[in-house]
């Protein structure tokens, strides 16, 4: 059953060039956002890269994706309800993908790339990766097309939650109204997601939906004492394109070619990133631990001032 | 994606980019306040000596007095900064040629780090290195450990 559905992202893309522009204006006559040249040159060029990129996980990934809907259970068809269902679904799928994205280090480091830049504007959400289809994310979608979802809806609600994700990537916007702010991904939401501060890390995977974040335990809200700031909690010291892209692909190879047991090697891909043997560097969990060690010895250190 | 949406999305970039970067323009430039600011940022538990900041205000090394072994380098990318804590168990690899130190570190994020300094300020860097002579290339040991901010006043 051929379905020819158009592409989102590519649909959008002149769209994403009239809002980057309102962006830049905007922010420049309000001081309300910041951009930097070399840096917003470097997200969209991974961006436009990435597109190119994509093709190969298409032509993989569709291959396997086709055979996975050859052995369906069902064919739940393409009436509009099942466009519904699958945009659902599919949001679901892409919180794992997104929570594991960030929780093992082989899918991290495709993921990676689109927390490195230090900003947060319209150009960070062009800032994506050139080797997703290198780790095993795809795996979260294959239940779908077994459960009777054509390979070519999930892809086109995959392109509209994307698309989607692009106007959440700005500091334009504060925060929605309650209702919204509750329901769905906001900026405010998804700023929370893009901090290094550890008060806010690993928080906020959602993509459309915030249900699943509250579902999950991993909903933190965006609080006006502290302020987000961005990036990586080891940022970048570099725009080159090849090292935003393969940097932390180098990491894992380096880490696995000295590791001294398979335990070791395996973990290396599997565990969360900044995991070692020795504990010698730190995961998000120790540095978020740290942190509340510290709050709490302050807390109780102004505390016994104050009696 | 065809060729000519390739090039078309190409040209739009390099244009949007030009545009950010004329109505943004850099004006950051480090100090001693900014640096020690962001430093603390991403190593909350040291106790930081004075940053020595580059003659350029493009980057500064950071005596960490406490925990021990540790060396901050802090460098501007773009307007922003981007911190790391040299340990004295890293490789790593230094040269240093008049006014100007470089620092090569066996971590793939971080290109070599070009760093110029004032006389007396070069003076208490190296002291930080423990490098003494122009153009020594320098690797660190586990026995290595760097010199505090006491070990630099003592020096200069």
């Amino acid at each position: 059953m051929p379905l020819d559905l158009p592409k989102p992202t590519e649909v959008a893309v002149p769209l994403f060039i009239v809002f980057l522009l309102l962006e830049i204006f905007y922010g420049w006559k309000t001081g309300r956002i910041n951009f930097e040249g070399k840096d917003a040159l470097t997200s969209m060029f991974m961006g436009l890269i990435s597109g190119v990129a994509g093709l190969v996980g298409v032509f993989v990934l569709g291959g396997i994706s086709l055979l996975v809907w050859d052995a369906r259970l069902f064919d739940l068809g393409t009436d509009p309800w099942v466009f519904v269902v699958a945009f659902i679904v599919v949001d679901f799928a892409y919180y794992w993908i997104h929570r594991y994205g960030h929780r093992m280090r082989w899918m991290w480091a495709a993921h990676v790339v689109h927390h490195s830049s230090q900003h947060y504007n319209l150009t960070t959400a062009l800032r994506q990766t050139w080797t997703g289809f290198l780790t095993p994310g795809f795996l979260f979608y294959l239940p779908l097309f077994f459960l009777g979802l054509h390979p070519a809806i999930v892809a086109f609600c995959y392109g509209i939650n994307l698309v989607y994700q692009f106007w959440i990537h700005t500091e334009a916007i504060n925060k929605c109204p309650r209702w919204f702010e509750y329901i769905f991904n906001t900026p405010s939401h998804h700023r929370v997601h893009h901090s290094n501060n550890p008060r806010y890390l690993d928080a906020n995977y959602s993509g459309v939906f915030m249900a699943w974040d509250r579902m999950f335990g991993s909903f933190v809200p965006e609080t006006d004492e502290e302020k987000c700031n961005y990036g990586l909690v080891t940022d970048l010291g570099t725009f080159n394109p090849l090292r935003v892209a393969f940097h932390e692909w180098v990491g894992i190879f380096k880490d696995i070619a000295t590791a001294k047991t398979w335990r070791a090697r395996v973990l290396f891909l599997i565990a969360p990133p900044g995991w070692t043997p020795d504990g010698s560097r730190m995961t998000s969990d120790m540095i978020r631990a740290a942190w509340i060690a510290r709050t709490d010895a302050k807390g109780e250190a102004s505390k016994r001032a104050a009696e | 994606m065809d060729l000519l949406q390739l090039v078309i999305s190409a040209l739009s970039i390099l244009a949007v980019a030009g545009i950010a970067a004329w109505l943004y323009p850099n004006k950051l430039k480090l100090d001693s306040e900014n640096v020690a600011k962001d430093y603390r940022r991403f190593n909350p538990e040291a106790t930081i000596g004075s940053p020595l900041v580059t003659t350029k205000g493009n980057g500064a090394i950071i005596p960490v007095k406490a925990p021990t072994g540790q060396l901050g380098i802090v460098t501007q990318l773009g307007d922003r900064l981007v911190c790391r804590t040299l340990l004295s168990t890293d490789r790593y690899e230094t040269n240093h040629n008049g006014d100007m130190l470089i620092i090569r570190l066996a971590d793939f994020t971080q290109p070599a780090i070009k760093l110029n300094f004032g006389p007396e300020t070069m003076t208490k860097v190296l002291s930080l290195f423990a490098i003494h002579a122009p153009n020594t290339k320098y690797s660190a040991s586990a026995d290595t450990s760097f010199a505090t901010d006491k070990d630099v006043t003592d020096a200069s």
